[in-house]
């Protein structure tokens, strides 16, 4: 039986906005409170979308990306927020990392038990994935409204991909760099086998 | 609601379980239906039909039917504020026009234009919204399948977004071409 408390913490979500007590207390009962330190991947970019979170304590990072300089920071989220819920949707691979900054509580919940709710006709559920399609739709405003900016303006556009275009052409640097130190590094290795020991112990 | 010339789909008296599984099985949004809950949503459509030129819809219109397409192709155009358009993508049997708008009760975000001949499923969004506020499991399974379409579309936009970004040099290329090409559409 899940307290009091989780209800009212739900309360304060967008994501469970118009839902009755009883529906929320419904909700809470699909939801386990789970303690991370920090530092633990949450989830990682490419897995399947099996679980969900809500963020009551402490601030997770989200990355981004890969290659020479690792992962990018995109966003810093902070209670009450919503982790991995699109996958309540289409079960897709994850987007993004999630990575805890420090010591976090969250409340855990599984796409499998979601679907029973749903499928069994909880009215929470049909709640939830209306709330989570408007929050989507927001979203898909977002994004094009910023991905259609660069073409309306095309002189300021131009401007900031050219400070990219450097950057790129920086981090290619970087990477050749990087990639010559990977090819000597054997070499170097088999120059000196007492330290190539001490690694392997 | 229905107007004038739009084609009732099925009605209670000719609904043919079977027959209608058949000739809807071709859109996703459908399939994914048991049977009571395809009837009604069937309920609420109605078949319309758009020569090639024809705007479905435009960006900007009031909130309005959601749209899937049963045969022929639909262009999706982003206007920017100077008129000019960009295609957003470019839809087929299957896909819905209008997804946005439907669900979240706000304006068109885009234009979308018939590309050949087109016969599309209308569905009414305020029967729809009748159904939400009876909670029947049909619309929330509809919102659902509608509800993934559009993380689909979310994924391109972050994927075209990263590819704009990732290839600098190439799509300030592009954006030249892009200006280029406006100043010599207002010089004539």
């Amino acid at each position: 039986m899940m307290s009091a408390p989780v209800t009212h913490f739900l309360e304060t979500l967008p994501l469970c906005e118009g839902m009755t007590r009883a529906e929320l207390a419904a909700f809470a009962e699909l939801l386990e409170p789970q303690r991370f330190p920090a530092r633990t991947k949450i989830i990682r970019e490419g897995d399947p979308g099996t679980v969900f979170y809500f963020l009551r304590e402490g601030s997770v990072g989200v990355f981004r990306g890969t290659g020479v300089d690792g992962p990018r920071r995109v966003a810093t989220l902070s209670p009450p927020e919503a982790i991995g819920h699109l996958c309540l949707l289409d079960g897709q691979p994850r987007e993004a990392t999630c990575v805890s900054d420090e010591t976090i509580l969250l409340l855990v919940g599984t796409k499998r038990r979601f679907d029973a709710c749903f499928d069994r006709g909880d009215t929470f559920a049909f709640k939830l994935i209306e709330n989570i399609a408007k929050d989507l739709c927001r979203r898909v405003r977002r994004v094009s409204e910023a991905f259609y900016q660069f073409y309306a303006q095309p002189q300021v556009s131009i401007r900031h991909l050219e400070r990219l275009a450097r950057e790129v052409a920086k981090r290619k640097e970087r990477e050749i760099a990087s990639a010559r130190y990977v090819r000597v590094r054997p070499e170097r290795q088999r120059q000196r086998p007492g330290v190539n020991a001490a690694l392997a112990r | 609601m229905m107007t004038p010339g739009d084609q009732a789909v099925f009605t209670k008296t000719d609904c043919a379980m079977n027959g209608l599984r058949q000739s809807v099985s071709h859109i996703g949004v459908f399939a994914a239906l048991d049977d009571d809950e395809l009837m009604d949503i069937i309920r609420t459509c109605s078949m319309v039909h758009y020569p090639p030129g024809k705007i479905v819809c435009d960006a900007g219109d009031p909130p309005g039917a959601l749209f899937l397409i049963d045969k022929g192709m639909v262009r999706l155009l982003h206007v920017l504020p100077d008129g000019s358009t960009e295609v957003v993508s470019t839809l087929e049997t299957g896909d819905a026009i209008g997804a946005l708008s439907f669900l979240e009760g706000k304006p068109r975000s885009c234009r979308a234009v018939a590309v050949s001949p087109c016969t599309l499923y209308r569905v009414d969004r305020e029967q729809f919204n009748t159904l939400r506020a009876n909670l029947r499991p049909s619309a929330f399974k509809f919102i659902r399948v509608l509800s993934s379409m559009l993380t689909a579309r979310l994924r391109d936009i972050n994927e075209r977004m990263r590819v704009l970004q990732e290839d600098p040099e190439g799509s300030i290329a592009y954006l030249r071409r892009r200006a280029a090409r406006l100043r010599r559409q207002e010089a004539r």
